[in-house]
């Protein structure tokens, strides 16, 4: 692990959940690196290492993505589709946190095999738990690929 | 003491019980009691002086030491102000003089001039000032902390005796600014930088041509001006002066609270009159919440205000000791007056209470009592008058007691005498004979009431009056009043039975049968007569008739019979016996009426009918001897006797079967066969095939608009069809009928040749055929069936619109629910976002920031994130109930127990701790989703437990009832119900009929209950009343529709 390494990838539209869900991950102490993008596309140019994150190495893919599904641009499930189909990133762990529980959105999701899906509660103490849950279960419980790259 | 004490065992208890009285009720004890009222003057002469005279001394004596202590605090006010006054000249003097130095006004001039950054000789200038000048002035007896010198042009500190400020600019502040032009004192303010008050004198510095190049600046913080208002005159404990600005706040140090400079807020009587600029003195509670005598000062020039205060405990403590002194000496007077009153009271008062007892128990009866007289006083000689009032009481009594017995007894024997007169009147009265009482003078003197009845006027219209002129008809009077007078005269005895016609006052006349007696009195005069008569007028009537009547009733040819009021034949007469085949009429007389006919309730009937009105009249059928029946024609009636009651029932009968029976046949036969063509319109014909020729009913006349004259063949009927209809019918009739010799049987148009109105008929007939199998005959019907086939046309057409309209309805309703539905998908999800923002924000704060909000910001926090997270709920409902009406509908034959008993297992968290009496009855199967039927015994029974809540125990039922085959499942409870005029509402989203606070909820439950319910086609609704529980309903099965 590089020091710089970007432990999670937060890819969210709302500034409101962004402010939330970081001021979540930083009482909990654990990862000391989120990175904030704000659509599907800067999520996508981050992953793959294009555009303004071309500077970026694809070896240094984040530990986790947590992805809402209503994004500008490229919504989430398209987001989801390419990392899914792409050798490089297809097997860094994604969680969906979205607003969303429709049955079909769940179902579309875990087709293109997302990890996990989870509607964010809007009771915050449930929020934070879901945060720290995730926080704790995919960088500390969770053991990745054995050659993961950048590991 | 000990005299008062022994004096004190002497007077109970009476004296005591007397205290006590007095203070139970003490406006009944002074009215009563002359001791007590002796007693109270008493206490009112010793305590009243005593009073006035210690209010007068301690109001003087407090006014004087009032004016004493204002002027002893208005001396110091003034004494303060003006030491802040000259603080604050001697500070401004300084200032002057030391902007005035021709040294500080040479290095200021040149100050200006070099560039403050980069000329070294800029620092040595301003050292030379800051050590020669500015330090040694601070050092001296100045006031101020600190001075500084700020360049006129662009307000920077040029030279400051406080190193942190230099190279700051002050060019908008108060002191430079007006400091160019004068000297200014700037009223104290509160210096944020230094936590403290200051206060700022400004002065301009010139240059030797006038022109000003710096403003020196001075700065203080106060402390000195604190300390002179510290300083205390000594007098006092408790006295204070300090400062107040326009702000209510406090300029210098308090004695009592540390730390209150520029902090503490005075909004006290005295700073409150003060800051409108008034100065004067008064008494209030100061801001430490303590009373204080105050004295204020309005300080225009500083806009301040100087306050001098002391506390009014001290300021009065001598007054208040003297009030105190003086209250002790009124009750120690209190004291001693009510002791002595009472024993004075008590020597007057003891003899005249014993006299009042002594006339109490005379006034009470007992006349023989009398007062011990002791002594020769006034209250003595009362006493003995007294006691002479008494004794000739006593004797007057005696004899009224007497006259009393007589007048008793006088009384009683009138009263015996009245009841004696009451009972012969009422003899008189209720005898049913006529009494009357006639004067020799030929009037009227008594009439009993039978008398007056039978006349039919009052006592008062016939007493007085002539009896011969009023109440005899004129062609008997002359003969009758000659009697009379006769009578009178004692020429004759007087008959024992007379007979006469007597005239009532409507003019009726009735016969009387008189017994008359001669009155006579005791000297042996005629009085009068004494007639007593009886009314023989019906008899009379009866006995004249009988027998003519009796001759009718036996030849008659009628079956006549008279029947009594119990239900049995009395009189028949021969006819009577024959009709009904007995021998003789004594074979029926004495048998029940209802013998007689043959339905015996249709014959009680009749009885009650005669009993009410009066008469009957009908037909009925009469059971002969021999079991057979006849039908009778009667006219009956009731008979009554002269008083109107009814005393038998009299039946005349006629056999009427014949005539019965040829009426029915004529009915059967043709008459109703044209009633009926008439009223169907279908009229007949008789076709003769060879003839060509038909004849028809009147009816078919009708159908056709024709009538006698018209041309009645086959082309006749063909000019009738409709043009269009023509060829068809011509055709019909030659190849089905002529040819095929089918049975005619067809709907054809015809125009009606009266009016030549369209008809639609419907024509049917039968062909008859000879031995060689040729039609000669058709017999048939035509009806006129133009209304049905209107009819049929408009359902048609109805039908057709219907369909259409149904579609477009259709297509409607589907594109709106596609639309609501998209809608509350969205909705739900864009209304999270904000929700989780406002609920997330809220607990940061509460979490981090708890210890800097007051305790009604946490309570209000806590209410917006309870109203965000019932939002959140709201839509979570919201969503379900869209999703119930997306997801498909699996149906398959359910068993509804089971369903119950898995909805009541994920109810188990609302049972918990409930006393609830279930009954679950045996439910029959039906054809469901069993996952959206389980869903709605889910909402009811959660329904049901909720809102029997308060119910000890919570009655539930679920059951099932059968309504011509159709299964009405059912939830039942007892909780409290609704008011059935909002069941309307009570299915609708969000609809709710009680109060959050009562019951909690979203109002989705329901809807989805009557959502899941019509999508299987069944029917939902509820019964309650309020506070009696409610029902609710549904059936499950139906045509299956999507809402």
């Amino acid at each position: 692990m590089t020091e710089n390494q970007v432990e999670i990838l937060l890819v969210e539209d709302n500034p409101n959940d962004v402010e939330l869900t970081l001021h979540a991950f930083k009482s909990n102490h654990v990862s000391n690196f989120i990175h904030v993008v704000r659509d599907g596309a800067e999520a996508l140019e981050y992953i793959f290492c294009e555009g303004q994150y071309e500077e970026r190495k694809i070896e240094d893919s984040p530990r986790l993505i947590l992805l809402d599904l209503k994004l500008p641009k490229v919504d989430g499930l398209e987001v989801l589709r390419q990392i899914r189909s792409d050798d490089r990133t297809k097997s860094i762990p994604v969680v969906i946190l979205t607003s969303s529980d429709e049955e079909r959105d769940v179902i579309e999701s875990y087709k293109l095999g997302v990890n996990s899906y989870i509607r964010k509660p809007v009771d915050f103490e449930k929020f934070s738990k879901v945060v720290k849950d995730l926080e704790y279960y995919w960088l500390l419980l969770n053991i990745g690929p054995p050659n993961d790259p950048g590991r | 003491m000990k005299t008062s004490k022994a004096g004190n065992k002497e007077w109970e208890p009476g004296t005591m019980r007397l205290v006590v009285e007095l203070l139970m009720n003490p406006v009944k004890v002074l009215k009563s009691n002359l001791g007590a009222q002796f007693t109270l003057i008493f206490l009112l002469l010793a305590v009243l002086p005593m009073v006035g005279v210690g209010i007068f001394a301690y109001s003087t004596a407090r006014s004087a030491l009032e004016q004493e202590v204002i002027n002893r605090l208005t001396t110091i006010t003034l004494l303060k102000e003006s030491e802040v006054n000259r603080w604050i000249n001697d500070n401004q003097d300084l200032l002057s003089a030391l902007a005035q130095r021709p040294l500080v006004r040479e290095y200021s001039a040149e100050l200006i001039t070099l560039d403050v950054r980069t000329d070294p000789a800029f620092d040595t200038l301003r050292e030379s000032l800051l050590e020669d000048h500015f330090l040694p002035s601070l050092l001296g007896s100045s006031g101020f902390n600190d001075l500084m010198l700020i360049r006129a042009s662009d307000g920077l500190i040029l030279v400051s005796s406080d190193k942190s400020l230099k190279g700051k600019y002050r060019e908008s502040t108060a002191f430079f600014i007006q400091g160019k032009q004068f000297t200014y004192v700037q009223h104290p303010v509160y210096d944020l930088s230094h936590g403290e008050a200051i206060m700022h004198i400004s002065t301009p510095v010139k240059d030797s041509r006038g022109q000003v190049t710096a403003v020196l600046v001075g700065h203080s913080n106060l402390g000195e001006l604190s300390w002179i208002l510290a300083q205390r005159s000594g007098i006092s404990q408790t006295e204070e002066s300090y400062l107040v600005n326009i702000s209510n706040l406090l300029m210098t140090k308090s004695r009592f609270i540390t730390g209150a400079v520029l902090v503490k807020s005075i909004f006290s009587e005295g700073v409150s009159t003060c800051l409108t600029g008034a100065s004067g003195s008064g008494y209030y509670d100061d801001y430490r919440g303590v009373a204080v005598v105050g004295v204020y000062r309005w300080m225009a020039e500083l806009e301040m205000c100087i306050i001098t205060e002391e506390d009014q405990a001290e300021a009065f403590s001598v007054i208040n000791r003297m009030s105190s002194t003086i209250l002790l000496a009124v009750v120690v007077t209190l004291a001693i007056s009510l002791v002595l009153g009472l024993i004075m009271t008590r020597s007057i008062t003891q003899p005249l209470s014993q006299l009042v007892d002594s006339s109490l128990e005379i006034g009470s009866g007992n006349l023989d009592h009398r007062i011990e007289i002791k002594g020769t006083d006034e209250i003595s000689l009362l006493a003995q008058s007294f006691n002479q009032m008494a004794a000739s009481l006593k004797l007057i009594t005696a004899s009224r007691d007497e006259l009393d017995k007589e007048v008793t007894e006088r009384k009683q024997a009138q009263e015996e005498l009245i009841r004696e007169r009451d009972k012969a009147q009422r003899y008189l009265d209720v005898a049913g004979a006529i009494f009357v009482v006639i004067d020799p003078d030929e009037t009227v003197r008594l009439i009993n009431k039978a008398g007056c009845d039978m006349l039919g006027a009052d006592e008062d219209e016939i007493i007085g009056k002539n009896w011969f002129d009023n109440f005899i008809p004129e062609r008997n009077r002359s003969e009758i009043r000659g009697v009379y007078k006769l009578l009178m005269k004692g020429d004759i005895e007087p008959t024992e039975y007379y007979e006469n016609s007597v005239c009532a006052i409507d003019g009726s006349e009735r016969i009387i049968a008189w017994h008359n007696t001669i009155l006579i009195n005791e000297e042996g005069l005629i009085q009068g007569t004494l007639s007593s008569g009886e009314d023989i007028t019906k008899r009379r009537v009866v006995e004249g008739e009988l027998s003519i009547k009796d001759f009718a009733f036996e030849s008659s040819s009628s079956a006549d019979s008279i029947g009594s009021n119990d239900g049995f034949l009395t009189h028949a007469n021969p006819s009577f016996a024959k009709l009904w085949g007995y021998e003789n009429v004594d074979e029926v007389i004495g048998q029940p009426i209802l013998n007689f006919m043959a339905d015996k309730s249709e014959a009680l009937k009749i009885i009650e009918s005669i009993t009410k009105t009066g008469k009957w009249t009908g037909e009925y059928k009469a059971l002969k001897k021999d079991g057979s029946t006849f039908i009778a024609l009667s006219y009956a009636n009731a008979v009554y006797d002269a008083d109107g009651k009814q005393t038998a029932m009299y039946s005349s009968v006629v056999d009427v079967t014949e005539r019965k029976k040829a009426e029915k046949a004529l009915r059967d036969s043709e008459y109703m066969l044209r009633e009926s063509q008439q009223v169907a319109k279908v009229g007949s014909y008789s076709l003769d095939i060879p003839g060509d020729f038909w004849l028809g009913s009147q009816t078919l006349d009708d159908v056709f608009g024709i009538d006698e004259k018209y041309n009645k063949n086959i082309k006749g009927w063909l000019d009738l069809v409709h043009p269009e209809d023509q060829i068809m019918m011509g055709d019909y009739f030659a190849t089905n009928i002529l040819k095929n010799h089918k049975p005619f049987n067809k709907e054809y148009r015809i125009i009606r040749e009266n009016d030549q109105h369209v008809r639609w008929v419907h024509g049917y007939g039968n062909l008859e055929l000879n031995d060689d199998g040729d039609p000669i005959k058709m017999i048939g019907t035509i009806q006129d069936i133009t209304k049905r086939k209107i009819a049929e046309y408009e359902i048609l057409k109805l039908n057709e619109e219907l369909e259409v309209r149904v579609l477009q309805r259709t297509a409607q309703l589907n594109a709106a629910n596609e639309e609501l539905e998209a809608f509350a998908y969205s909705v739900s999800h864009d209304l999270r976002s904000p929700l989780r923002a406002i609920d997330g924000f809220s607990r940061i704060i509460m979490d981090e920031h708890l210890s800097d909000l007051p305790g009604e910001v946490q309570r209000y926090l806590g209410l917006v994130r309870d109203n965000t997270l019932d939002m959140d709920k709201l839509i979570d409902n919201l969503l379900a109930f869209s999703r119930l009406g997306r997801q498909a509908l699996v149906r398959q034959r359910v068993f509804p127990n089971e369903l119950v008993k898995l909805a009541l297992k994920e109810l188990e968290d609302d049972l918990a701790g409930r006393a609830v009496e279930k009954t679950i009855a045996d439910l029959p199967e039906c054809q469901a989703d069993p996952a959206l039927l389980k869903l709605v015994y889910i909402n009811l029974l959660s329904n049901a437990l909720k809102f029997t809540r308060g119910r000890d125990p919570a009655i539930i039922e679920i059951g099932c009832m059968d309504r011509g085959g159709e299964q009405i499942y059912f939830v039942k409870d007892n909780g409290v119900g609704f008011d059935m005029q909002y069941a309307n509402k009570l299915f609708g989203v969000f609809q709710r009929l009680h109060r959050t606070e009562d019951f909690e909820g979203t109002g989705v439950g329901l809807a989805n209950v009557q959502r899941i319910i019509h999508r299987h086609g069944g029917r939902v609704w509820a019964e309650s009343e309020v506070d009696q529980g409610a029902t609710f309903y549904f059936t499950c099965e139906g045509e299956i529709k999507d809402d």
